[in-house]
């Protein structure tokens, strides 16, 4: 009989050393708030403010005469069908400051809404030029609002959290007498640190503006511009793609932790790709956030939609089960029941294809955005939306995308498929040592 | 009185699916159980309402953290068999809240 798999010594250093070190990691406050700010916070501002985009660019894959005569009627007030988008999606940052400072707040026991509320002040501060407000052009602050704001959005709103921790535990906020209704209480304790961060940001939005004649939020994309451009590099997809199977490999959501670091370079390829496209300009992201979620992650993180339909025609009666368990949840792109009942954590056979077979479908993905065989992703959907229509509705509704993620799960089916029957012949061979002894 | 089950996974996804079933075999049983769902980070404010929480595998490396939170309230943690898990077994993970829940009972 082969031995049981996840017995060996390597196994058991993974799990008893490494994995609680890396779930540290995984379990940071500052990762953590900055992953739901975008997931949940700026994603229905970006789905909503994405039907404008559409709306405005109808998908020239789709020649129908129906579509041409949409396209023709709606261009000579493209501009004002672009509103909702514009004051959506295009100032999604300020959700992202507000779901940050939030999401820091709740796992502080702090007023999140306040401090979320603290923290959107005082970004939108460092996004204007100190200067005579009415000789602004709104046009041009909406850009550091959106996606060129991010990354200053994620600093304020940290900041913010830190600030509001601070005077509260420092007991350097007002206080009001015992009886004084709890919603009073409430907007004098936010009092103090919303003055000291919106003076904050405006002294050193002041600074920036006179000193460098730039705003805030342009002024650290410039310092990020180096890691912006290498995020959207191949060697980039590639080791993201790879640390996250590792991380699922033992067991941790990898997606979450990456995604923590790079949602925020994710976003903002994404974020040009949909201003290019609401100005009619090639799109420049290649390496955005539906790159992994709809066209990496079919069926679940690694690819593992063929895996189900292959555990569901299995010989072996305990792959069978596991298939039926995990059919409906992949059709959604979970795949929990698939990476803990086969299991793929910590089994030496199938890991190697579940790291494999994503990182060959992100190298198809980058040629085939790169080359322009595919329109590159302008929206980012739920990571739960079916396959097809994940590929074409991300892409702007084009059907390339859907027949780009069916290449892909043609080739990761390739992959897994040897890997699958040798682990299947091993526990067919032990099923049937169990069958014998009874 | 009715034991009040809780599972928690990263978005409440899975947990949804598995506390459906956890409930309907504590009806077909006839046991005066009810089992919601959530994601871990809602954890926090959900936690008094509960007598017993389990993990879902996935999130198990978070067990010390929603330990600490749910010490406050005297409530047993532990992590989903991952068989069961695998199989939505809702038979066995019903057994395997209702141990934890008498346990923790017996020990109060």
């Amino acid at each position: 009989m082969s031995k049981r798999v996840s017995n060996s010594s390597f196994m058991k250093w993974m799990e008893t050393s490494l994995m609680p070190f890396l779930a540290r990691f995984a379990q940071n406050v500052y990762l953590q708030s900055i992953r739901d700010a975008f997931s949940s916070f700026a994603l229905p501002v970006i789905l909503t403010g994405a039907i404008f985009l559409i709306i405005a660019n109808p998908p020239e894959g789709l020649n129908f005469w129906l579509i041409r005569a949409w396209a023709d009627a709606i261009k000579p007030i493209a501009a004002q069908i672009l509103i909702p988008f514009q004051l959506t999606f295009n100032i999604m940052a300020i959700m992202v400051a507000y779901g940050t400072a939030y999401s820091l707040a709740t796992r502080w026991d702090l007023d999140e809404t306040m401090t979320g509320i603290i923290s959107s002040l005082a970004f939108i501060i460092t996004s204007f030029p100190v200067t005579d407000i009415t000789k602004v052009a709104f046009g041009d602050v909406l850009n550091y609002l959106g996606g060129q704001g991010l990354f200053v959005a994620i600093i304020i709103g940290i900041i913010s959290a830190k600030v509001v921790k601070f005077f509260n535990e420092k007991g350097l906020v007002i206080k009001m007498p015992e009886g004084v209704p709890p919603y009073v209480v409430r907007s004098f304790l936010a009092l103090v640190p919303m003055l000291v961060m919106v003076v904050s940001a405006w002294i050193i939005e002041w600074i920036v503006w006179s000193k460098f004649n730039t705003t805030l939020p342009q002024l650290v994309l410039d310092l990020f511009k180096p890691l912006v451009a290498a995020s959207n590099s191949y060697p980039a997809a590639l080791a993201e793609i790879i640390l996250m199977m590792l991380l699922w490999s033992l067991g941790i959501h990898g997606m979450n932790v990456v995604s923590s670091i790079a949602y925020p370079f994710w976003m903002t390829q994404l974020a040009l790709n949909a201003e290019a496209a609401a100005k009619g300009l090639p799109l420049p992201g290649i390496v955005t956030e539906p790159f992994f979620h709809m066209f990496t992650h079919i069926g679940g993180s690694g690819t593992t939609w063929p895996l189900v339909i292959m555990f569901l025609l299995s010989a072996s009666t305990q792959l069978r089960t596991i298939g039926k368990a995990a059919l409906i949840p992949a059709i959604f792109n979970i795949n929990e029941p698939i990476i803990f009942g086969a299991p793929i954590v910590l089994n030496p056979i199938l890991m190697i294809p579940f790291i494999l077979a994503p990182a060959v479908v992100v190298t198809i993905n980058y040629i085939a955005f790169a080359l322009n065989i595919v329109p590159r992703p302008l929206i980012q959907l739920p990571f739960t939306v079916p396959v097809l229509f994940g590929g074409f509705l991300s892409t702007g509704g084009h059907w390339q995308g859907a027949v780009l993620q069916l290449i892909n799960l043609a080739i990761a089916a390739v992959i897994y498929y040897p890997f699958f029957k040798m682990y299947e012949n091993q526990l067919l061979e032990t099923e049937e040592t169990a069958a014998n002894k009874d | 009185m009715a034991i009040r089950g809780l599972i928690l996974c990263s978005w409440g996804a899975t947990s949804s699916a598995l506390a459906k079933k956890v409930t309907d075999e504590a009806k077909k049983q006839g046991l005066d159980v009810v089992v919601d769902a959530g994601g871990t980070g809602e954890f926090k404010k959900k936690a008094e309402a509960y007598d017993v929480v389990l993990l879902e595998p996935q999130v198990r490396h978070l067990k010390k953290e929603i330990e600490s939170i749910a010490s406050k309230y005297n409530i047993p943690v532990d992590v989903v068999d991952m068989q069961a898990f695998a199989l939505m077994d809702g038979k066995k993970i019903l057994n395997q809240m209702m141990e934890l829940a008498n346990k923790n009972e017996q020990g109060a």
